[in-house]
């Protein structure tokens, strides 16, 4: 079955390839993969460990970074350069969660789906974006097994609507993977904690990741999970706590309105005084040239309202599963923010037990969607392991002018169905609107529309003598299919639909034509261009600190530096990457102890209490 | 579910939400209740001597179809004699609200309160006939 | 029901005796005989419990990941059905319904007429009830609420081991008008009661958050 839309041969005998576990993160992203009956997380060819920074830049030319490579580009080209992608996955450019604060620059096209301007070519699609992080992460297990990886379980926050979730399940299909199973983070991380540990009993998962919280409640019976209830936000995370910082900061500096470069660079300063405020009491933060200290006690205060929503969060989730914080076997930690001190303290405090910490928290999610990726492909390991997910969301319909009727509660078990007859309400009346909503909420203004339309070809009949079942079935994936019938008359119609995400078929299909092309391009070809970029970035900021502290120069350096600059200047123009990587390391071993000398000046001003001038 | 846009109205701002004085003569009380939901609704209405309606009130602890319905029958029944009120059937109200079939029983719910208020106040009246 | 793949009878059972395909399952199985259980308010939760389990292991959509599109949609529907029956039978309230409406009162479908005819006194309490907790709510008293909450908790239990009584007795005497009409008397009250329990829950979410 292929479902990535081209023709691919069923050969039974031919071993299926490696399917690999993929953590699509706000801020990182992992693959990993069972290797000799072991989740391991794969290791990059750039020397970037584990985690790769979910950040994409697009060059001038067309060209495409993933990683931190894109990262570093972050704060020279802010807009060309798109960070936590996730939070706009399946979202409207009117959203809360997209207006919030960030260095985009959004294209202005209208639709319901949000599209960033960035350079070198038509602006794109947050599914795109993460086609591309999908797409790199797909090289790096393909680099590692030297072998065609081509299906994946991709994670997705257990609270994800519809629409993000199909935006998921696009991008997986853009980068050339056939998604086996959209997989709820928190069951992720306890796949792998449970295969880790053999365990039983309820488990709650605490899962604050970068732009996303969840909570879930499991139980782990004979090989069982069963998922009890899961709830959370879909718009909280450790990046709130860095706009918490970013704020404060933006005000001490007198910026009301700031350029999208002085706030990449204050977000970015903002997220390394967090991390830094997980050992230390308190913190220096310097950003172009405005210094502040940052007090653990502060953060932890102006984090406090963020904290304390996950509590809710986790009550209501315990409630729904029917089970108290002291009947729980364990709590598990996952997600980067839930190094920040405070957060574990609350969490302890909230259930009472010192939570679980001993995998990596970054990495156990991916860890667990190996082990998911490998009881779906591997026959000789479905009697061990079964996992059983549930509905984040109430599914229903609106019923009269603005109300909603709830068919599926949340927290069901999947797969599952609902049904519901409607009739007709005038005379010869031969269609029937039906508008599909997901929500807690009585309002249809306060629940996610995820389709609206019309069942038409309904028989001519007296007001009420029609009958139309309109049935929502879930699959095993978290995806709803609604399907309308007419059954008066023995005459039988049903539709399909598949809730949308703003961006109809047609687009997907040429995106994903695009993307062939696009994957097709060798190896050679992409080097170069990274290669192309990292010396556009090397060059800008060589130029910035000979411009900028040109009086630390020793006698000669100048002359060799710019001559090095040249040379990368000059092949950078050719086809050789290789030469080009040398070019580049040639120009940094050059410039290293003229940029040590200007660490150590910017150092003792600091001390000084100077401030060096912004550039 | 051809949408009435006076729906929401009903729902979001009620119409008639209070209490009538259950001891006066000229006031009949409807209780009832469905337990596909759970809800309660009483409608209370104060007729004339004459038989016309001129005040109604509701009070309802329900879903916005429930709300919605009572709302719409307290509107229609003020200034109607107690026999055009008793003509009110569950339908009329189902096709101004366009209540599907699973929410039916709103309607219905209404059609018997408006029932049993107008029985509550006869009661009374004939009680009251009795004792002179 | 045949076997789609090799005309066997499958008798409704899950998986077809002779060749061992997932079978389709005649439609309107009830709850009960998808666990293979007798029509009887008495359940051995636990044991519902790892029979779910063992089920869900050989009938989840996991365990056709790679099979053929009929057999995919047989495993999407069967456990479908599956979750469906587990989530109604595992729950006493939800079980007691379910009997009930074997027993042909739907308390679900109040449009097919039946059952609003619960006393006139016990609505009146429903109502004052709803009125006091409307009060306690409007001034944002916890407290109050939570009392009246464990009052109405109490009398839940108390109508559910009543309709519960009934059923029982209606496993013996299957064709008892009168006993039908008390459970769904009782299960009425139950679902009242609920209902007030769940608007105190709304109200505690709201004031904590």
């Amino acid at each position: 079955m292929s479902k990535n839309g081209y023709l691919q041969i069923h050969d039974p005998l031919k071993p299926k390839g490696h399917a690999v576990g993929i953590d699509l993160g706000t801020t990182n992203s992992l693959v990993a993969s069972v290797i000799q009956g072991k989740p391991r997380c794969l290791v990059t060819d750039e020397g970037e460990r584990y985690l790769l920074p979910s950040v994409v830049h697009y060059g001038k030319d067309g060209g495409v970074v993933v990683g931190a490579r894109a990262k570093r580009l972050a704060a020279e080209h802010p807009t060309d350069t798109i960070v936590s992608v996730k939070r706009f996955m399946g979202r409207s450019p009117e959203d809360a969660e997209t207006r919030k604060l960030g260095a985009y620059k959004f294209a202005s096209t209208g639709g319901k789906v949000v599209r960033f301007e960035v350079a070198g070519g038509q602006p794109v699609t947050p599914i795109e974006v993460s086609g591309e992080i999908l797409r790199a992460l797909k090289r790096r297990a393909e680099t590692h097994f030297s072998a065609k990886v081509e299906q994946a379980v991709i994670t997705v926050p257990a609270y994800f609507d519809d629409a993000q979730r199909q935006a998921t399940k696009d991008a997986g299909r853009l980068a050339g993977l056939e998604v086996l199973r959209l997989l709820n983070e928190p069951t992720a991380a306890a796949l792998a904690y449970g295969l880790d540990k053999g365990s039983q009993g309820t488990f709650a998962v605490y899962d604050l990741g970068g732009g996303t919280f969840d909570v879930s409640i499991l139980k782990l019976v004979e090989g069982v999970f069963e998922v009890k209830s899961t709830g959370g936000d879909s718009a909280l995370g450790g990046d709130d706590f860095d706009r918490a910082i970013a704020q404060r900061v933006l005000e001490a500096m007198g910026h009301t309105d700031s350029a999208p470069s002085v706030v990449a660079e204050v977000l970015a300063a903002s997220r390394r005084a967090k991390e830094s405020l997980t050992e230390a009491p308190e913190v220096e933060l310097t950003v172009s040239g405005h210094q502040q200290v940052i007090r653990r006690e502060d953060f932890e205060e102006w984090i406090r309202p963020f904290v304390q929503k996950t509590g809710v969060v986790c009550r209501r989730a315990l409630k729904d599963a029917g089970v108290t914080a002291e009947e729980l076997d364990g709590v598990i930690l996952v997600g980067g923010a839930t190094r920040v001190p405070a957060v574990r303290r609350y969490v302890a405090e909230l259930f009472g037990r010192e939570p679980l910490g001993d995998i990596d928290p970054d990495q156990v999610v991916a860890l667990g969607a190996a082990v998911q990726a490998d009881l779906l492909t591997n026959a000789d390991r479905q009697d061990e392991v079964l996992l059983l997910d549930v509905i984040p969301l109430s599914l229903g319909l609106e019923t009269m002018g603005g109300l909603v009727e709830k068919l599926i509660p949340r927290n069901s078990t999947i797969p599952t169905a609902a049904g519901q007859v409607f009739t007709t309400f005038k005379d010869g009346q031969t269609g029937l609107d039906v508008h599909v909503l997901q929500g807690e909420r009585e309002l249809v203004e306060d629940c996610r529309s995820l389709s609206r339309f019309t069942l038409s070809g309904i028989p001519p009949l007296p007001a009420g003598l029609a009958r139309v079942e309109v049935r929502f079935q879930v699959d095993a994936d978290g995806i709803l299919a609604v399907t309308a019938k007419e059954q008066s008359t023995g005459v039988t119609q049903s539709i399909t639909v598949k809730p949308s995400h703003g961006l109809t078929d047609e687009e997907i299909e040429q995106m994903l034509l695009d993307s062939i092309d696009h994957a097709e391009e060798d190896v050679q070809t992409r080097q170069l261009r990274e290669q192309r970029v990292e010396a556009e970035r090397v060059l800008m900021e060589a130029e910035r600190q000979i411009s900028e502290n040109g009086g630390l120069l020793a006698e000669g350096e100048r002359a060799s530096i710019e001559a090095a600059m040249a040379r990368v200047r000059e092949v950078a123009k050719g086809n050789d990457s290789h030469q080009l990587k040398e070019a580049i390391h040639a120009l940094d071993e050059l410039s290293k102890p003229f940029v040590e000398r200007v660490m150590n000046q910017a150092l003792t001003k600091v001390v000084a209490g100077h401030s060096v001038e912004e550039f | 579910m051809a949408y009435s846009d006076k729906v929401i109205d009903h729902y979001e701002n009620p119409r008639n939400v209070g209490t009538l004085d259950k001891s006066d003569p000229n006031v009949g009380t409807g209780l009832v209740g469905a337990p596909a939901c759970g809800d309660v609704m009483r409608l209370q209405l104060k007729i004339t001597d004459e038989g016309v309606i001129e005040d109604a009130k509701f009070k309802t602890f329900g879903c916005g179809s429930a709300i919605a319905s009572s709302s719409l029958v307290t509107e229609w029944v003020k200034g109607k004699t107690v026999d055009q009120a008793m003509t009110i059937s569950n339908k009329d109200v189902a096709r101004e609200l366009a209540l599907p079939p699973v929410k039916i029983h709103c309607s219905v719910l209404a059609e018997d309160a408006i029932k049993a208020a107008i029985d509550d106040f006869k009661k009374k009246r004939q009680a009251r006939q009795e004792q002179a | 029901m045949k076997c789609w793949n090799c005309e066997t009878d499958t008798s409704g059972s899950p998986f077809c005796p002779t060749c061992g395909k997932i079978a389709e399952r005649p439609a309107g199985t009830s709850h009960f005989a998808i666990f293979d259980l007798p029509l009887a308010y008495d359940v051995d939760v636990p044991a519902l419990e790892k029979q779910f389990r063992e089920l869900s292991l050989r009938l989840h959509p996991d365990r056709f990941a790679q099979a053929e599109a009929k057999e995919r949609r047989l495993s999407l529907e069967q456990t479908t059905a599956l979750n469906e029956a587990y989530k109604t039978l595992r729950e006493p309230t939800r079980r007691a319904f379910y009997l009930l409406k074997m027993y042909g009162v739907d308390l679900e479908r109040e449009d097919t007429g039946t059952q609003k005819d619960m006393p006139f006194e016990f609505l009146e309490e429903v109502l004052d009830l709803r009125e006091s907790l409307e009060d306690a709510m409007a001034a944002k008293d916890l407290e109050q609420a939570r009392k009246m909450a464990t009052d109405v908790e109490a009398r839940r239990k108390a109508a559910l081991t009543e309709a519960v009584d009934m059923l029982r007795s209606l496993e013996r005497s299957p064709s008892d008008e009168a006993a039908v009409k008390k459970a769904s008397h009782a299960l009425g009250r139950v679902r009242y009661f609920t209902r007030f329990l769940e608007q105190v829950e709304a109200f505690e979410e709201e004031a904590l958050s």
